[in-house]
């Protein structure tokens, strides 16, 4: 449903501020989405300033200096800290992108920390990811074959094969590009949004999968795949500088080739 | 333990989301769009029917369309259509799975923003 406002009940408020310790010169001030569940009060955003000369370079060091020295109760998930797990994809400074590969000199001005758009909020920057997740089961993201292999050797791939796959298997699912996308803000229940979608052409255009046509089957449907109108939100926002656009493009086009325009 | 109902994570354009060229130019692309099924599509066809119901009919919306609030809606016509027509021929290239790098949506964005203005220029200045 096309829904252009937050419910009230939604609506974040003015929080806290905390100010950086007397003497920093260098100082930046973060707002950051906070909401308590056990509260039961509205989202908030508090304000820290800090002190960039002691702190990493980077927006997630900064949020883990707030957590380590300000406020322990700040929740959020990170793991790699180098823009291979995905945990830390949120809202900064109005795009989505990774807290740990975004450096904070990048940014003008004050930093604005949300959790990733139009998803419910489990915690401060923790959002719920079940049904994207259960998205992504739904295409089946494994290698689907009908013929017997031989018993001694692999499914093999020329090199031009294998080529095909770039740009479609560095693909972390950290959800930047789904959550960027107005279309899946207003259709999510069903359209698959671009970074599930770029998953399906990732097996589509795998020369070892034998289930194009079913995979083909599952995808040709007016909101699972259709629901994309070239917006592009996804590609310009994607911390792996992937291109979902085009792969959805790319499953079209499979699928209009098919049914024989 | 979790009791409160969980809040929805900010998400609008403009506040929460920035606007880039992407979300721009298919929003505008929608508004032309309806603006045309709308407004200019109408108009033409109410402009058709009095041309069919003679000269007194035709020179009252002549008037009209020569005053203040006429020029207003033909000029937001030619405009929309103008960018509606190089934004859906965007969207063909783009069907063609052709320029869809960054570089290139942007590219070709800023050409439909300054080809849409140019004629649209064109189109009023030949009326004129």
């Amino acid at each position: 449903m096309l829904e252009l406002r937050l419910a009230p009940e939604s609506r974040p408020l003015k929080g806290q501020k905390y100010a950086a310790a007397e003497g920093s010169s260098n100082t930046r001030i973060f707002h950051v989405y906070r909401w308590d569940p056990d509260k039961g009060e509205n989202p908030r955003i508090d304000s820290y300033e800090i002190d960039l000369d002691d702190c990493g370079p980077m927006v997630l060091d900064a949020i883990l200096k707030i957590k380590n020295e300000i406020d322990p109760s700040l929740t959020f998930r990170r793991s790699c800290r180098e823009g291979i797990c995905g945990s830390c994809a949120m809202n900064i400074d109005g795009t989505n992108t990774l807290a740990c590969t975004k450096p904070i000199r990048e940014i003008k001005g004050e930093v604005k920390i949300n959790p990733l758009p139009h998803l419910q909020v489990v915690k401060d920057l923790v959002p719920d990811m079940t049904h994207f997740y259960a998205q992504y089961a739904s295409i089946k993201p494994w290698i689907r074959t009908q013929s017997v292999p031989l018993p001694d050797q692999e499914r093999l791939q020329s090199q031009d094969e294998r080529e095909k796959l770039d740009g479609l298997y560095e693909c972390i699912l950290c959800a930047c590009c789904s959550t960027s996308c107005p279309s899946y803000w207003w259709n999510g229940d069903r359209y698959l949004g671009p970074a599930i979608l770029l998953q399906a052409y990732r097996w589509l255009a795998d020369s070892r999968d034998e289930d194009t046509g079913e995979r083909l089957d599952a995808l040709d449907d007016p909101f699972r795949l259709y629901r994309c109108h070239t917006i592009m939100n996804c590609t310009s926002t994607c911390p792996k500088g992937l291109n979902p656009a085009k792969a959805i493009a790319e499953t079209k086009k499979m699928l209009l080739e098919r049914n024989g325009a | 333990m979790t009791t409160s109902k969980r809040p929805m994570s900010p998400y609008m354009l403009g506040p929460y989301y920035k606007f880039q060229i992407t979300s721009v130019l298919s929003i505008l692309n929608r508004l032309t769009g309806v603006f045309i099924a709308v407004v200019s599509a109408p108009l033409l066809l109410c402009w058709l029917v009095v041309l069919a119901s003679g000269e007194q009919a035709f020179v009252g919306l002549s008037a009209w369309l020569g005053g203040g609030l006429g020029k207003l809606v033909i000029a937001a016509s030619v405009f929309s259509f103008s960018f509606h027509l190089l934004g859906g021929i965007r969207h063909l290239i783009w069907d063609a799975g052709w320029m869809m790098e960054m570089s290139q949506v942007r590219l070709s964005g800023w050409l439909a923003i300054v080809g849409s203005v140019l004629l649209s220029i064109i189109i009023l200045g030949l009326g004129l």
